[in-house]
């Protein structure tokens, strides 16, 4: 017990400067890197969230956030709704398609590198969509994100939405660490250690997966919006599988899958990365993808989770390569 | 149309070559390659640089198979240490893994080339058949593709590896008892994988130019050939990459490159979820 809650405190701490940072920052470059932190870290939590319940990997969250942050502005672009309403519609749509996903998949036993290609395949349609309908989106070059709060200023506005993911990020952990302590939670342990095991004992892991899904396409499509209006931007390429799935994956790995604490500390040291690696251009996409086969490596070979104390999130088993 | 048609023959048979690569790694080392369409980019690239380097295509085309090989056995070495881990880690983390290379392959190569397309110029003009104006790149590169799709079938079928290829595929377990080295032959699906999606990329350059940053696009390609054709079966994957071939340029002539992208993602996706085959 003595760890769990060191490592709740350890998340309550670097919550709390996020937000306290959020309030008396006076750089308008330091507010977005917040908004980008809470953005990464809600996006990683989503990912550890269903892998940890279905043992699947996700690779859609980037389009989920991208979703809910294209619906949201557009709706009050080209409809002119009001601001909440759209952001409401932009959440749900993202909701829906993330459960959807889930659900379709776990009904039809599509489990593993299937589940895996399936999810990229949604990434790359939202992409295609993207750029394909340029007339309503915008196309590649992306768009302004109509803001809210443009009345109370720029620096105003972005300390706003800096406090927002702050706040966010820390529901969001808060969320998890209760989640984890709940019987949704064990059960929805239970069905990503063996879907098939649950089953056989009455529960419909389906609904485990979907709720796993649901939760963490909730947290991606709340993201979504706070960093397109943290950028006063969007465009494909801040939502495509490089930028949003492969970080928030290195997030996850770096940080521990299921230490929230570890979480937080990867995604801001992510963010700082990918901030630090802006000037390099096209080559800021091979740091990222060897910093995340860096850390593949190190965590196969036990060294993060000796560095971080951390229990590996699969069980280990003996060669089965007969199965392949 | 016809001539639509033909190009899409000629595309389909380069899918097919990507998706049977696709496959035989999926199907003996149990992971989903996702910097397959990297390996396809360096070979291109790396032909159009030879070649305008003032080497002869007849050797600038089979030395350019050397970056997709020499890729293969990087990404297997990074591979192999996973072979210990069950079914769902290693196939979860082998895609984390090969996106990871694709990230770092696709920056690496989109910095150093973002600016030009890649080809490789076929010397002869269009050849007229039955009235129609037809490319003889395209014709060229689907009588090499079904060339080098026959002489696989026969590599599989009738040497001694190839046929200890398709042992392993089938049942690893029963194939180590047959003293198959299952080791070696996955490290022979990786060097294969490799020469069909250099020999793919190369047939491209000479049908079309390639984009340095399309290495995503062709793994997505590549990816769907293999899942429409059942993602274990080489058959399947050779008729569902004619298929998506022929679809994909009379759609793209039709309807526009961007709907028939999104179409084709869409009936992929609906294929994967309600697990239909092609062949």
């Amino acid at each position: 017990m003595r760890t769990r809650w060191s490592g709740e405190a350890a998340s309550a701490v670097l919550a709390s400067a996020l937000l306290a940072s959020s309030l008396f920052s006076e750089s308008l470059y330091a507010l977005r890197v917040i908004g980008s932190v809470a953005f990464y870290v809600a996006v990683s939590q989503a990912v550890g969230l269903v892998f940890a319940a279905t043992g699947q990997v996700f690779l859609a969250f980037g389009a989920i956030a991208g979703t809910s942050a294209y619906v949201s502005s557009l709706l009050a672009i080209h409809l002119g709704l009001h601001h909440a309403v759209a952001s409401a519609a932009g959440v749900s749509a993202s909701v829906l398609l993330g459960t959807a996903v889930s659900a379709a998949a776990a009904a039809r036993g599509i489990s593993g590198t299937h589940f895996g290609v399936l999810t990229l395949l949604v990434a790359l349609s939202f992409e295609v969509l993207v750029l394909g309908m340029r007339e309503v989106t915008f196309g590649e070059a992306g768009f302004e994100v109509p803001d809210p709060l443009a009345g109370l200023g720029g620096l105003a506005s972005a300390r706003a939405y800096a406090l927002m993911g702050a706040a966010l990020l820390s529901a969001s952990t808060a969320l998890n660490l209760l989640l984890l302590r709940s019987r949704v939670g064990v059960m929805m342990r239970a069905v990503g250690e063996d879907a098939e095991l649950v089953r056989f004992s009455g529960v419909n892991p389906v609904r485990y997966k979907a709720l796993a899904a649901a939760l963490g396409s909730l947290y991606a499509s709340a993201a979504g919006q706070l960093y397109a209006h943290s950028n006063g931007f969007a465009s494909p390429s801040m939502f495509s599988l490089a930028e949003v799935d492969a970080l928030a994956y290195l997030v996850c790995i770096v940080g521990g899958l299921g230490s929230a604490a570890g979480v937080l500390i990867a995604g801001t040291g992510v963010t700082v990365l990918k901030e630090a690696t802006r000037a390099l251009g096209e080559l800021q996409l091979a740091v990222f993808g060897l910093s995340l086969l860096a850390s593949v490596i190190a965590w196969k070979s036990g060294a993060l989770r000796r560095t971080f104390r951390l229990k590996a999130s699969g069980r280990r088993r003996p060669s089965t390569s007969s199965s392949v | 149309m016809i001539d639509v048609v033909v190009d899409g023959v000629s595309f389909g048979l380069q899918l097919a070559m990507l998706g049977v690569g696709l496959t035989v790694v999926y199907g003996i080392a149990g992971v989903l390659n996702l910097s397959h369409g990297e390996w396809v980019v360096a070979s291109t690239v790396s032909a159009s640089l030879l070649v305008a380097s003032g080497l002869h295509p007849a050797i600038a085309a089979p030395a350019a198979l050397l970056p997709a090989v020499l890729l293969s056995i990087l990404t297997w070495s990074l591979l192999r240490p996973l072979q210990t881990l069950g079914d769902e880690e290693r196939s979860a983390l082998g895609l984390v893994v090969t996106l990871a290379l694709a990230l770092a392959l696709h920056g690496v190569v989109t910095s150093q080339f973002a600016t030009a397309h890649y080809s490789l110029q076929v010397p002869v003009g269009p050849l007229k058949v039955a009235g129609f104006d037809l490319r003889s790149s395209s014709l060229i590169a689907s009588a090499v593709a079904a060339l080098v799709l026959a002489s696989l079938h026969l590599f599989v079928t009738r040497t001694r590896t190839g046929i200890a290829l398709r042992a392993t595929f089938q049942n690893p377990r029963l194939a180590e008892l047959q003293c198959i080295d299952v080791g070696r032959m996955r490290y022979a699906a990786f060097v294969l994988s490799a020469l069909l999606a250099g020999g793919a990329g190369l047939l491209l350059g000479t049908t079309a130019s390639v984009d340095p940053a399309s290495g995503l696009e062709l793994t997505v390609l590549s990816l769907i050939v293999c899942i429409l054709g059942g993602v274990r079966s080489v058959k399947g994957a050779v008729a569902a990459g004619v298929a998506l071939g022929v679809t994909d340029s009379v759609l793209s002539y039709l309807i526009g490159a961007y709907l028939s992208q999104f179409l084709l993602l869409m009936v992929a996706s609906a294929a994967l979820a309600s697990r239909v085959r092609i062949g």
